[in-house]
């Protein structure tokens, strides 16, 4: 007769086992260890100041180009507020490619962009893979930002300058000055 | 008991050495039952099993109350096992030459005169990559996207070397029955 | 006596090994001659080239850590890979690093003196940005240049408040790497993620290919020199010839430059002063020509979507701008010059001056879809 012998070992109380000899006098300086360890520079804090940090780098940048209040809340985690801070920039960054291509009929200068902000895209992949690993390397963090606020000022720039192509003062003729 | 755990988590949680220690007291045993499963020696095992309550104490904070205390100490105790072992170059698992086969087979029977204790001294027998799959799908109970996590493989390679893991442990058992008759 | 230097020595090696640790990656040193070539390919490495007082040349890297760390040491000792060798005439160098022993990014204070800087800084690159400046100034900001804009206002502040305590950064090591390079030497090199300064004059040709690699130069001086940089930044003090390629390069600072041909697209560009012989052609970038030399003679510039900035001083410069789709901004007065059909281009500006006493040269621009700033000043600054 056969019986299934997953049901032998399935409803396992923990089962258990004797340790050696003096085992809680040796955890115990173990966790003495962690604890005063604990207390002094904890990594989290670091974390959480390169958070506002980058927070800051983010919305410094906004503060003076489009005069917006600065608010500073308080975030759980690093890697969500960088992943924040990612979707938000992304998000202008499509907002700002989809007007300057509104703006121009020049092929050659869509193009150059497009390749200028598929290298910078493709940068950035580099250096989240790098951040991942180390996330507690701020000058990797430095320049994941600063690859979305280049980004986005490429985009900014050309508008404008394009805008400013767009003014009418116009002139057919030479002018002599 | 489990409101007076979670007392001693909580408290655990604000750095309260006292609450730790009594979480320990209440749970090394098991733990170092389950550390001895996949470490060579006592030593190893009990180093294994506090090292693993130091990395829990430490992360306590992502300890959300979706499983029992016991089971998700118990995976960081597995983890920091596997880990030491990976450390010192025991080869765990790695993709393997033999084609991935697709076949399921889901039946666990077993002739009901094979005991338990036959069962662990045939696990032990296994080779290293088999014996972890099949401890972890077996006796801890985990499925196979948990073993593919645990182990850091892709699930088809686990579902393949517990299969394996399987068959070998039909033939040894086979073999040992036989020697019994006679 | 001995005892005592002998406690003495032990005195500080004790503290040495409390607080730094220098540990040798490379050390060589060969014999150079007309024919040598050094050609470096490196990644994520910062080097100093200095001159050499004799005809040889000395490599010596070393990695300075800021504590006595066995992980670290581990770590970075890991993440290295360099070795030299020579053969027949040419001397190769290859060290390819890891990003995380790379230190383009190198901001030496702590966290939340970052943070109080940041709005300060930000302020002041946006008024910045109009200005005239000087040869002397942009000479004295490159020579105590560190990279980066931001790196550079971070000293700025340090210096200014010498006693503030801006803390220190997460740092733990430093590369101290020193190439003595004899004048004679031909350098070819290809570079990743690093900062390459020279201390000493290019005498000799010099071959760059760079990606977002920082370079702080003093002067180069051979006209067969070319340099080809993909992002990154290039501050030089002098150019005396040569052929310049600087494609999405955000800094382009340039003391005073001669004889040379540069090419620009989407770039940054600052000059303090602009001499003979200097061609420009340019796509989408930012140009600022602070000043020109007295004997300048002739500029050329071809660009399409360029933004230029002349500053002109009393009168002593002509220009004439061939082109269309173009704006001038001449002192406030702002003059638009339209597309024409097949998009022909035609004379839209020219600038002639009153009396040709003071008369330095003339700017030759040939231009589409670009924004001129002309600023005249008449202050020194």
């Amino acid at each position: 007769m056969k019986r299934d012998i997953r049901e032998l070992f399935k409803n396992e109380e923990f089962p258990k086992k004797k340790l050696p000899n003096f085992h809680e006098e040796e955890f115990l300086g173990k966790l003495e260890k962690l604890n005063r360890k604990e207390k002094s520079k904890p990594f989290l804090q670091i974390f959480k100041i390169a958070a506002s940090i980058v927070l800051m780098l983010s919305v410094g940048y906004y503060f003076l180009s489009t005069k917006t209040a600065v608010k500073q809340e308080d975030q759980p985690t690093l890697f969500v507020q960088v992943k924040q801070i990612e979707k938000e920039y992304l998000k202008n960054i499509r907002e700002e490619w989809n007007d300057f291509v509104a703006q121009t009929t020049d092929k050659n200068l869509i193009e150059k962009y497009k390749e200028k902000l598929l290298k910078l895209d493709t940068n950035y992949g580099r250096v989240s893979k790098q951040f991942e690993e180390n996330p507690n390397n701020i000058n990797i963090l430095e320049s994941l930002i600063k690859n979305l606020q280049l980004r986005l000022e490429l985009l900014k720039d050309i508008k404008e300058h394009l805008k400013e192509l767009n003014q009418k003062n116009t002139s057919n003729e030479t002018i002599y000055i | 008991m489990s409101q007076k755990i979670d007392v001693l988590i909580s408290q655990s949680k604000q750095g309260n050495q006292k609450a730790q220690m009594k979480l320990y007291k209440l749970y090394c045993e098991a733990m170092f039952f389950i550390a001895s499963r996949y470490m060579n020696c006592e030593e190893e095992a009990k180093d294994v099993v506090q090292e693993g309550f130091i990395k829990a104490f430490s992360k306590l904070n992502s300890y959300t109350l979706k499983t029992s205390f016991g089971a998700w100490l118990k995976r960081i105790v597995i983890n920091h096992c596997l880990d030491t072992l990976k450390k010192k170059q025991i080869e765990t698992i790695s993709l393997d030459n033999y084609p991935l086969e697709v076949v399921v087979d889901e039946t666990w029977d077993f002739d009901i005169g094979i005991t338990k204790d036959m069962i662990l001294t045939a696990i032990e027998k296994l080779n290293q990559k088999q014996q972890l799959v099949v401890k972890l799908y077996l006796i801890e109970g985990y499925d196979h996207i948990e073993i593919s996590e645990i182990l850091e493989i892709p699930i088809k390679t686990s579902r393949t070397q517990l299969r394996r893991g399987k068959l070998q442990l039909q033939e040894l058992l086979k073999a040992q029955k036989h020697e019994a008759r006679y | 006596m001995r005892p005592f230097i002998y406690s003495i020595l032990f005195f500080l090696s004790i503290t040495l090994t409390q607080a730094q640790r220098e540990e040798l990656v490379l050390k060589e040193r060969f014999k150079v001659d007309e024919s040598t070539i050094l050609n470096l390919d490196v990644d994520n490495v910062t080097i100093l080239f200095k001159e050499s007082s004799d005809d040889t040349i000395k490599i010596e890297y070393s990695i300075l850590f800021k504590k006595n760390s066995e992980e670290v040491v581990y770590r970075v000792f890991k993440d290295i890979n360099a070795k030299v060798t020579k053969h027949k005439n040419v001397i190769n160098l290859e060290v390819k690093n890891s990003m995380y022993v790379g230190e383009l990014h190198n901001i030496d204070i702590d966290l939340s003196s970052f943070k109080e800087l940041l709005f300060g800084y930000v302020k002041s690159v946006k008024e910045k940005k109009l200005a005239y400046r000087s040869k002397d100034s942009i000479l004295k900001e490159i020579q105590v240049s560190l990279g980066t804009d931001t790196q550079d206002y971070i000293e700025r502040l340090k210096k200014k408040n010498p006693t503030k305590k801006y803390g220190e950064g997460s740092k733990k090591f430093e590369q101290k790497f020193i190439i003595y390079v004899p004048k004679n030497l031909k350098i070819k090199l290809k570079a990743l993620r690093s900062r390459i300064t020279f201390n000493c004059n290019i005498h000799k040709p010099i071959k760059v290919n760079a990606y977002n690699t920082y370079f702080k130069l003093k002067k180069v001086l051979n006209k067969k020199s070319e340099f080809d940089l993909d992002m990154g930044i290039f501050q030089a003090e002098n150019i005396v010839g040569g052929k310049f390629n600087f494609k999405d390069v955000d800094k382009v600072v340039i003391g005073t430059i001669s004889n040379a041909k540069i090419t620009t697209e989407i770039s940054k560009v600052q000059i303090g002063e602009i001499g003979k012989g200097v061609k420009f052609i340019d796509f989408n970038s930012k140009l600022y020509f602070y000043d020109f030399d007295k004997n300048f003679n002739l500029f050329e510039l071809s660009g399409d979507y360029s933004k230029l900035h002349f500053f002109d001083k009393k009168n002593t410069v002509t220009l004439s701008a061939f082109g269309n789709t173009t704006t001038v901004n001449f002192d406030g007065q702002k003059i638009s010059f339209e597309p024409r059909k097949e998009n022909k281009k035609y004379k839209m500006l020219e600038k002639k001056i009153k009396n040709k006493d003071n008369y330095f040269g003339h700017i030759d621009l040939n231009i589409t879809h670009g924004i001129i700033e002309i600023k005249s000043r008449e202050k020194e600054h």
